[in-house]
């Protein structure tokens, strides 16, 4: 990787309000850069959509593999309880036949449960690349800023010169490479 | 005809019918507590929303309060149409009947369940829920208490007692979850032109975790009484799994919980009005079998009459709620009205 070997990741501009921001990130995009992350003391409306984030992830969006994952190991918890009920040792308890169904349902709804949200949690890790120990945005020395005042936006790769020229333009107070 | 009449002859016409219903007995009678039970679902939910609203806020309750209000001011009605069954007790509670004829477990229930004092508790139950519709929002946090309170004990007079060897805990904390899940399905079945899409989305939220209440209250009473299996108890789930009445409860689980716990799952059939309004219509439906599963199967084994004689009261009691209604009294047109409770 190019930008690996000089150890060059890209830049980092800092911005003083978030409208300042929200038109830098439509302007860089408009260049045709997607490699963009913006960084805020607070969330800014409109900010996710415009560094192109939408509710709805695609195929593998979280709720959609929640679903399936639940359902999934409910039918197998179902399954499991059957087949030992029924078929491996069949046992008449109660005088209830031995598919009873009920008694199967509270494990079926925890194993289901359970795991649908076991599956939305990790999902969401990897999909956010979490956990993730280290970025070369804290290179930054003022980065800390981000949590106060500073509205900050890294762009990966691309051509240098010309992308700091454009933010510049945007207002930025200062535009600085990050290295890796 | 003057607008201040028309409540009146409401009240009068629903008491009158209430009268007739209980003196001619039969079929008639529970199938008329059934449909005022229908209705009066509405009201009971709509007034436990109001409080809940009142103590935590939230647009919400903002933008359903009008259809919530409008639903609390049916109150006095169900009143109305209920009380007058009072008159033909001895033709809906077996408890009634002289005691040497009763099992022994209901005579032992006999202190609780005798004419003078279940006439004092209703009138008791219905007097705290018409001083809270009065101005729905007062003193919510005791009133919530009292009024889930009242309603156990008003199921368990009005509904349990028409079998009382049964009896379950849980049973006050089911219909509390029904009513409430019925109220909210009114409110989005019809104030969604009012609604914001946010608060519509909400709206749509806290019904579906009162409808999975609902499931967790109605399967853990089925649970509990089938794995004891107990004679006094099991009766109760007996009469209801045959002929027509096992074909009910199947059905009015499937719409009034499944399905609308189907299309609530997906993120966008919730912001849809078209699939909200489906699932709401769907549960209005199911609640009305419910409440007929609930009290019709001890009169009527065959069922069929009683939930055609169900369906015909319940569109009756519509039709005289609704009978010289403006049409923009009960939708408002408009978002953003703020209920003054």
């Amino acid at each position: 990787m190019k930008g690996a070997a000089s150890g060059h990741y890209g830049l980092i501009a800092r911005f003083d309000d978030s409208e300042a921001l929200l038109t830098a990130v439509y302007r860089v995009r408009e260049t045709g850069h997607r490699r963009l992350e913006a960084h805020t003391p607070f969330p800014v409306p409109g900010l996710a959509e415009a560094t192109g984030f939408s509710e709805d992830g695609g195929r593998f969006q979280v709720a959609r593999i929640a679903l399936l994952v639940g359902v999934i190991a409910a039918a197998i918890a179902f399954g499991l309880q059957w087949y030992t009920a029924v078929i491996d040792y069949p046992i008449v308890v109660g005088g209830k036949p031995l598919n009873s169904w009920p008694a199967f349902l509270p494990i079926t709804f925890k194993v289901g449960i359970f795991n649908s949200v076991m599956a939305a949690a990790i999902t969401m890790l990897v999909k956010n690349r979490l956990p993730h120990f280290y970025h070369p945005v804290f290179n930054e020395d003022d980065f800390a800023a981000a949590s106060a005042d500073g509205f900050f936006l890294s762009v990966r790769g691309g051509d240098t010169e010309k992308l700091a020229m454009l933010l510049w333009n945007c207002g930025a107070r200062y535009v600085r490479e990050l290295t890796l | 005809m003057n607008p201040r009449t028309l409540p009146l002859l409401r009240i009068a016409l629903l008491a009158l019918g209430g009268l007739a219903a209980a003196l001619a007995g039969g079929l008639l009678a529970p199938a008329w507590l059934a449909a005022a039970l229908v209705w009066g679902s509405l009201p009971l939910g709509a007034l436990a929303i109001l409080m809940v609203h009142r103590l935590t806020g939230g647009r919400w309750g903002e933008t359903g309060g009008t259809q919530w209000l409008f639903l609390a001011a049916i109150m006095p009605l169900f009143a109305a149409a209920l009380l007058p069954l009072l008159a033909g007790m001895q033709s809906l509670f077996p408890w009634t009947q002289p005691a040497e004829t009763l099992p022994q477990l209901v005579r032992n229930k006999l202190a609780y369940l005798n004419m003078p004092f279940f006439i004092l508790r209703s009138l008791a139950f219905f007097a705290l829920w018409l001083w809270l519709a009065r101005a729905p929002g007062r003193m919510p946090a005791r009133g919530l208490l009292l009024w889930l309170l009242a309603l156990t004990f008003f199921c368990f007079d009005w509904l349990m007692s028409l079998e009382p060897e049964f009896y379950s805990d849980v049973y006050g904390l089911m219909l509390a979850a029904e009513t409430t899940a019925a109220a909210f399905a009114w409110a989005l079945l019809f104030g969604m032109q009012g609604m914001e899409t946010q608060a519509r989305r909400d709206i749509a939220n806290l019904w579906l975790g009162v409808l999975l209440g609902w499931a967790f209250f109605a399967f853990s009473q089925y649970i509990v009484i089938w794995s004891a299996n107990l004679p006094d108890e099991i009766g109760w789930y007996i009469h209801r799994s045959r002929s027509i009445w096992r074909a009910v409860s199947v059905i009015s689980f499937a719409l009034f919980f499944a399905l609308p716990f189907a299309v609530l799952l997906s993120g966008r059939a919730k912001g849809s009005a078209r699939w909200l309004a489906f699932a709401a219509a769907s549960c209005l439906l199911g609640h009305t079998l419910q409440i007929g599963w609930l009290v019709l199967p001890p009169f009527d084994h065959s069922g069929l009459w009683s939930l055609l004689l169900l369906a015909l009261l319940v569109s009756l009691f519509g039709a005289v709620l609704f009978a010289g209604h403006r049409r923009s009294a009960f939708v408002p047109g408009t978002s953003g009205e703020v209920p003054h409770g």
